[in-house]
């Protein structure tokens, strides 16, 4: 399905690439990229802007920030591949074209696995059977996540040469498919609080995915470094400031933060 | 190339250094964990009946006649950075002194408090004298220290009311949230316009619902049962939860007697679809160590070589009306009853009821009713 959505994006957009404007060159350029130079001008809003595809890779955790005391180790972290895939259109400012907007459209996952161990985790639960729980657990919890968003940022670029350019911006992401499940295992429940009956547990599942959030925003950062005349690799960082679970949300306690780095190769449509 | 790299190192150190794990907290809990076995070894033989059970806010030694309760100090393990103190008469708490004797003809109270100071527990300890099995009217009944569920008081020959020898699952189905009031448990003690003589124990077979689905228990059977239900295995290990027997033996049984009524849940959870429900309800008798008690559990109840005698509910079937049932008990493999060994305390009884017969095992339908009351031991020389 993923890569689907890519693909319709890709002819929907692909018309106007044909548009394209040339870029006004910048004075003093040493690099002297050739497609920089060669591209027309032509009036209107699409003036000196331009498109770009690509596909990359991000590794990061949804963790809390700070970790709360409950959680005492890390014990194993994989960060799993996460694909993102990427389409942008730049617009440049200004007669020297160091500064530009860009409005981008990524499909990407955001995923990890981990094994923690935590003390004392108060946690409530409810089910849709009515059934409640609360209380404290101590012991090891495994937990998957596994969420695909359809993310637009905007943002701000500086290019201080033909080659590197630095970006930043905030971004909002939808929530495409979420998943949000895991295990507690070796270790015991205190019920409702630390004085309340004690319940060791081999093994209990949970899943909260019902319960993630639809919508996201944060920021982003990074650099691109052109490295051929239509290829250029990419890096940044991406700072959720929304938890992926609502506020107030009383099975996970704390708020989970996606923190992802990102890079890649964008296919520039000059 | 270098700079992307340097990027990637700058964002792993970000990530780091806001992730880092924070110091421990100062523990929270605050538990007898269990009564010393140093101090256990040190009571003169003949003293302790069965093993001490300790629950959430309780810690009870039931103890033979013989036994002088007025002048000890028993000693404790308690959460490891905790703080034990008695709480005298006037309320007061003073730090727990192993030397001071104390006097427990009436139930004492201990204080833990938590190595963080914020949280404390009190436990009633308690020196009991249980009587011998006799009859069981289910007519008393108390609530657990957090309110939730309905406990067996068992009205003893000699007219005192005792909560310890009989336990049932109730606390294990409280973790599942799926009852709000003691009527909503597994195992509940009611007087209504289907009683046959006052209250009775209606035990009923349960949904545990999303959490008991969770750990894999769908289901939980009304059970209530001699003996100790020990709520920390109650998830982990439930067969090992059941704590079967006590050594409460007053001569050889002659039946288990009593009137029951029963009705199968429609749907089996966990056994053969076209299965039917069954209750169950039996007496062992069994051999224990006189000093080393040793329970039976959910998984040998039925099958342990140390069984001299069962009686046991042959057929489990829905019964509409009350009905009476004398089961006699019958002597497996050659055993036969030896009085000494009764005097030395060498046997113990359970009688446990439940109403699915694979309960243990989590088989059942939920909706399952057994009802029981005037339940009785029959001796041999009464």
């Amino acid at each position: 399905m993923k890569p689907l959505y890519f693909l319709s994006l890709l002819l929907l957009l692909a018309p106007c690439t044909k548009a394209s404007a040339q870029m006004p060159s910048i004075p003093g350029d040493s690099l002297g990229l050739q497609p920089m130079r060669c591209m027309q001008v032509s009036r209107g809003f699409f003036e000196s802007v331009i498109f770009s595809a690509g596909a990359g890779f991000q590794i990061g955790g949804t963790a809390p920030l700070p970790m709360p005391r409950s959680i005492r180790k890390i014990e194993r972290y994989n960060p799993l591949l996460c694909l993102s895939l990427d389409l942008q259109a730049r617009k440049f400012l200004g007669d020297n074209a160091r500064f530009a907007v860009s409005l981008g459209l990524h499909l990407e996952q955001k995923s990890m696995k981990t094994d923690a161990s935590v003390k004392g985790y108060h946690m409530e639960m409810t089910a849709d059977d009515g059934g409640y729980m609360e209380g404290d657990w101590t012991g090891r919890v495994k937990t998957h996540v596994r969420n695909s968003y359809l993310t637009v940022p905007v943002l701000f670029h500086y290019r201080p040469s033909d080659r590197w350019s630095f970006h930043v911006g905030p971004y909002v992401s939808l929530l495409l498919d979420g998943n949000f499940d895991g295990e507690a295992y070796d270790g015991y429940l205190r019920h409702h609080d630390p004085t309340g009956e004690k319940a060791y547990v081999t093994h209990a599942t949970y899943d909260f995915e019902d319960d993630l959030r639809r919508w996201a925003w944060g920021i982003q950062a990074g650099a691109n470094c052109m490295i051929s005349t239509r290829l250029e690799a990419t890096a940044q960082l991406s700072w959720g400031l929304s938890s992926i679970f609502p506020k107030n949300y009383s099975s996970v306690t704390f708020a989970l933060y996606p923190i992802y780095a990102r890079i890649g190769l964008n296919y520039v449509f000059w | 190339m270098r700079n992307l790299f340097l990027l990637q190192a700058l964002v792993l150190c970000l990530l780091l250094t806001a992730s880092c794990i924070r110091d421990e907290a100062l523990g929270t809990e605050c538990d007898i964990t269990e009564v010393s076995p140093e101090w256990l070894a040190t009571l003169p033989d003949g003293f302790l009946t069965g093993t001490p059970v300790v629950r959430n806010r309780s810690v009870t030694f039931m103890v033979t006649d013989e036994a002088d309760v007025t002048a000890l100090a028993p000693q404790f393990l308690i959460t490891p950075g905790a703080g034990l103190f008695f709480i005298e008469e006037n309320g007061a708490a003073t730090p727990y002194d192993a030397a001071r004797l104390i006097d427990f003809t009436l139930p004492q109270t201990y204080r833990v408090v938590s190595e963080d100071g914020a949280w404390q527990k009190d436990y009633e300890v308690s020196f009991e004298r249980p009587r011998p099995l006799d009859v069981q009217g289910f007519e008393y009944f108390t609530h657990n220290d957090a309110n939730q569920y309905q406990r067996l008081l068992w009205e003893q020959t000699d007219g005192s009311l005792n909560a310890t020898l009989w336990d049932s699952g109730n606390a294990g189905f409280a973790f599942t949230g799926q009852a709000s009031d003691p009527q909503g448990y597994p195992t509940t003690f009611i007087s209504d316009e289907q009683s046959y003589d006052g209250r009775y124990a209606c035990l009923r077979t349960l949904s545990t619902g999303t959490f008991g689905t969770f750990v894999g228990m769908p289901i939980a059977a009304g059970n209530l049962f001699v003996g100790e239900f020990r709520v920390a295995n109650a998830v982990a290990d439930p067969l090992h939860a059941t704590r079967f027997g006590m050594q409460i033996v007053k001569d050889e049984p002659r039946s288990i007697e009593g009137v029951y009524k029963y009705t199968h849940g429609a749907v089996m959870t966990g056994g053969e679809a076209a299965e039917t429900d069954q209750c169950d309800i039996y007496a062992v008798l069994y051999e224990v160590t006189p000093n080393a008690f040793e329970p039976l559990f959910g998984d040998d109840v039925k099958s342990s070589d140390r069984i001299v005698a069962i009686a046991e509910l042959q057929d489990g079937s829905d019964r509409n009306e009350w009905t009476h049932f004398d089961i006699p008990f019958s002597y497996v493999g050659g055993k036969t009853f030896d009085e000494e060994t009764r005097r030395r305390g060498g046997y113990a009884l359970t009688i446990v009821m439940t109403s699915s017969r694979g309960g243990a095992y989590f088989r059942g339908a939920p909706g399952s009713t057994l009802c029981v009351d005037n339940l009785k031991i029959n001796w041999k020389n009464e």
